[in-house]
């Protein structure tokens, strides 16, 4: 009968665990309908950055179009021309009143100069403090300045071609051509091409499931500690490695439960692709939800409030946004940021769902392991420390 | 409260009754003991070199005021702190590192309120029984009985939460004694519950020690001494004193009162020098307070004395002092520094030199404290 008793004792903690949580609405309402919501207000609410709107001044009789139609190769869904003026000065008032983010002054000499074989200087300017926004105009500027280079190079071999053809010698070569000999044709050859919502969405899923379960494990052991259940505990037959099994269990059924109502809603509310084993997909998010667990435990165990423990849980979904690869990729960081951005489940597990989902494989297989790794080795530290809590009193 | 809960198979038999008094029987092991033991807490010492030997069937109080020590020792005896000094035993284990096997066979219900708030009444019960490895069956019919017991079945399906404080301390001692444990530990158990049921809670208890049970159980009620068959008054962290209540009682006033009322004034003095009189105090020209070793054997010859003197008695009458009363005297006699050796000494394994100790509810538990002069 012995034997018998230690999966009984798991099971009591499982099931207080799990009765706990459903009866508590606000609870419930957090942990399911919360991430739900965001998920929805982030796919339906991103529009995705908005395009460059620039614009051009051109000086007349430079033979470059005048209105905003004859660049109409340059305007795409990153940039758009606003407008056409020929006085500078004018150009600047639109860029100051903030109805234009790029300006591009051409210079009234363009033509002569390219005639005289010399080189032009298009003056580009913005007016931002944001590095992004910045970076943005700056590469942008690049495009423009590009296809206003083609128009300059098309107009004057369009001349240059008339005047052979004139003189009986008529060019072979096209205009077109000699403005830009080369074009590419771009092909993705990764199995899907998921927009941003579906690309960053299941990141944030990682990101969700790892912040509830923190929170809501890291509550649990706290909330017995507070209830003085430690000391009964101490007196009970229950030992810490029953304790932690049965609310591991627990959090796995119920963070794992939340994991795929979320994961349902991005497959088939907001089109995300599923291409991977639905078993491996759901290994993951398991081993997410689990190592997730133990940060919520060693969370616990080392904190003396609920304050406490929810202040350290959100310091740890700030290094997450930060340092996972959801809003800067991680290549854009450090060695050692790295290391740190890669120590936290949510990197790994967001990783991997992302090519699960998005290429139907594990690029890198080996996050797999190290997740497994990261919840066996959080499962043992937050052990050894309720062990020494539990068998050494104060 | 007037059902009973019932031993569950495999108890000791309620048959047993109390356990004789230790004193007499030295061969009796404690069930749980504390041998000079002391906590501090940096420099604040909480419970300073106490000595309590509780043998196994005894319903022992540990008692005092607000602050006192009794916490402290309690989660001594259940292994929630360590002494600074001295040793703690429970079942001849080290509390801090106890098996398994003792584990189960101990109950505890913490002063502060450890239940599950959103777990119902049966919920919260069902829970301990299972951590405390008790199966469906079992647990099924323990938890009925103890419903019963608590008269808590109507708000069986009721969480805790919800429950008023009286009845969240009910189902908490439910809890404790939900797998039907030998030893005990109750901090507080009545704290917070009307007279009615605290009364009926007591009934239990007693029921239970007679059923063969250990119940080490504090509480900061003073009055609720008289219900247990030995008390250790706490105070300051000191132990002031371990016996039985009628010994602490006698022992607080030198002996028995008596209180004698006269037609006219009485010489006390004379009366003083009486065989069997230890004190007599003159309240009123009319009232006399005598301590006398045995009030019914000495009430005769304080008649007769004062009659001799050609002065009538309207009233003679033993009177037994509140407990309230026998504790002050008794913390107030430590805090002069007054012998007090009321069940001094390791009685588990001596005779006790009180003549009280030995009458009234035998004394299962002894002790002794580092109280100068009591010691």
């Amino acid at each position: 009968m012995r034997l018998f008793k230690r999966p009984l004792r798991i099971l009591a903690v499982m099931g207080k665990e799990v009765v706990e949580v459903l009866r508590r609405p606000r609870a419930l309402v957090s942990i399911v309908a919360g991430p739900v919501l965001i998920l929805g207000l982030f796919g339906l609410g991103y529009v995705g950055q908005p395009p460059l709107r620039a614009e051009l001044v051109i000086p007349p009789g430079i033979g470059l179009p005048t209105d905003p139609g004859g660049f109409a190769s340059i305007a795409s869904d990153r940039i758009s021309i606003t407008g056409i003026t020929q006085d500078p000065a004018q150009g600047r008032d639109v860029l100051r009143s903030g109805a234009a983010d790029l300006l591009v002054i051409v210079p009234p000499d363009a033509k002569d100069r390219l005639a005289k074989g010399e080189q032009t200087v298009l003056d580009v300017e913005y007016d931002t403090v944001s590095p992004y926004r910045a970076f943005v105009a700056s590469a942008a500027a690049g495009a423009i300045v590009a296809a206003v280079n083609r128009e300059i190079i098309q107009e004057a071999a369009k001349e240059a071609a008339d005047r052979a053809a004139a003189a009986g010698q008529p060019v072979a070569i096209a205009p077109e051509v000699v403005a830009a000999p080369t074009r590419a044709d771009v092909a993705n050859l990764a199995p899907s091409e998921p927009d941003v919502v579906a690309f960053y969405g299941i990141m944030v899923l990682a990101l969700i499931v790892q912040h509830t379960v923190i929170t809501v494990s890291s509550l649990s052991m706290l909330h017995d500690r507070r209830r003085g259940m430690l000391d009964l505990f101490r007196i009970s037959p229950i030992g810490s490695g029953e304790i932690l099994a049965g609310k591991y269990a627990a959090f796995t059924l119920l963070g794992t439960v939340v994991a795929l109502a979320v994961l349902a809603i991005l497959v088939f509310a907001f089109g995300v692709p599923f291409l991977g084993g639905p078993g491996v997909v759901l290994g993951c998010l398991a081993l997410l939800v689990v190592a997730s667990i133990g940060i919520g435990t060693v969370v616990a165990l080392l904190s003396d409030t609920d304050r406490q423990a929810i202040q350290v849980s959100l310091l740890i979904l700030l290094a997450s946004v930060f340092f996972s690869g959801l809003a800067i990729d991680l290549d854009q960081f450090s060695a050692p940021v790295r290391v740190i951005g890669g120590l936290l489940p949510v990197t790994q597990a967001g990783t991997l769902l992302q090519d699960l989902l998005l290429r139907g494989a594990a690029t890198d297989a080996w996050r797999m392991t190290l997740l497994a790794v990261m919840a066996a080795g959080l499962f043992a530290v937050g052990w050894l420390v309720l062990r020494r809590q539990m068998a050494r009193p104060a | 409260m007037t059902s009973t809960l019932p031993p569950t198979a495999g108890s000791p038999s309620p048959a047993a009754g109390p356990v004789p008094a230790a004193a007499s029987v030295p061969a009796v092991e404690p069930i749980a003991e504390l041998i000079a033991a002391g906590r501090r807490f940096g420099d604040v010492i909480a419970l300073d070199d106490i000595s309590i030997a509780v043998a196994p069937g005894s319903l022992v109080g540990i008692i005092g005021p607000s602050g006192a020590g009794k916490t402290t020792a309690i989660r001594l005896l259940t292994g929630g702190l360590r002494p600074t000094g001295g040793t703690v035993r429970i079942m001849g284990e080290d509390p801090t590192h106890l098996r398994a096997e003792t584990r189960e066979r101990i109950g505890f219900m913490p002063q502060n309120v450890s239940l599950y708030d959103d777990l119902t009444v049966t919920e919260n019960l069902d829970f301990v029984g299972s951590v405390f490895g008790m199966f469906l069956p079992r647990r099924r019919r323990r938890i009925k009985a103890i419903l019963q017991w608590l008269e808590l079945e109507d708000a069986r399906s009721r969480r805790a939460v919800r429950l008023s404080g009286g009845m969240r301390r009910r189902l908490q001692l439910g809890c404790a004694l939900i797998h039907d444990p030998q030893l005990v530990f109750l901090d507080e158990p009545t704290g917070g519950i009307d007279p009615i049921v605290r009364r009926a809670i007591w009934t239990e208890l007693r029921r239970l020690r007679d059923a063969g049970r250990t119940l080490i159980v504090t509480t900061q009620i003073v009055t609720e001494a008289e219900e247990c068959d030995t008390v250790a008054l706490i105070a300051q962290g000191r132990l002031v004193a371990c016996a039985a209540p009628e010994a602490l009682r006698r022992e607080a006033f030198g002996g028995e009162l008596l209180e004698v009322e006269t037609s006219g004034m009485v010489d006390a003095e004379q009366l003083g020098r009486l065989g069997g009189i230890d004190e007599v105090r003159q309240v009123t020209p009319r009232r006399l307070v005598i301590v006398a070793r045995d009030a019914a054997s000495a009430t005769p010859a304080v008649v007769s004395a004062v009659e001799a003197t050609g002065v009538s008695v309207t009233s003679v009458q033993t009177t037994r002092p509140s407990f309230d009363e026998v504790f002050v005297r008794l913390v107030e006699r430590a805090a002069r520094g007054l012998p007090g050796d009321v069940g001094t000494g390791d009685a588990m394994r001596s005779t006790p030199t009180e003549p009280g100790a030995t009458a009234g509810p035998q004394p299962a538990v002894a002790g002794s404290g580092a109280v100068e002069g009591i010691a």
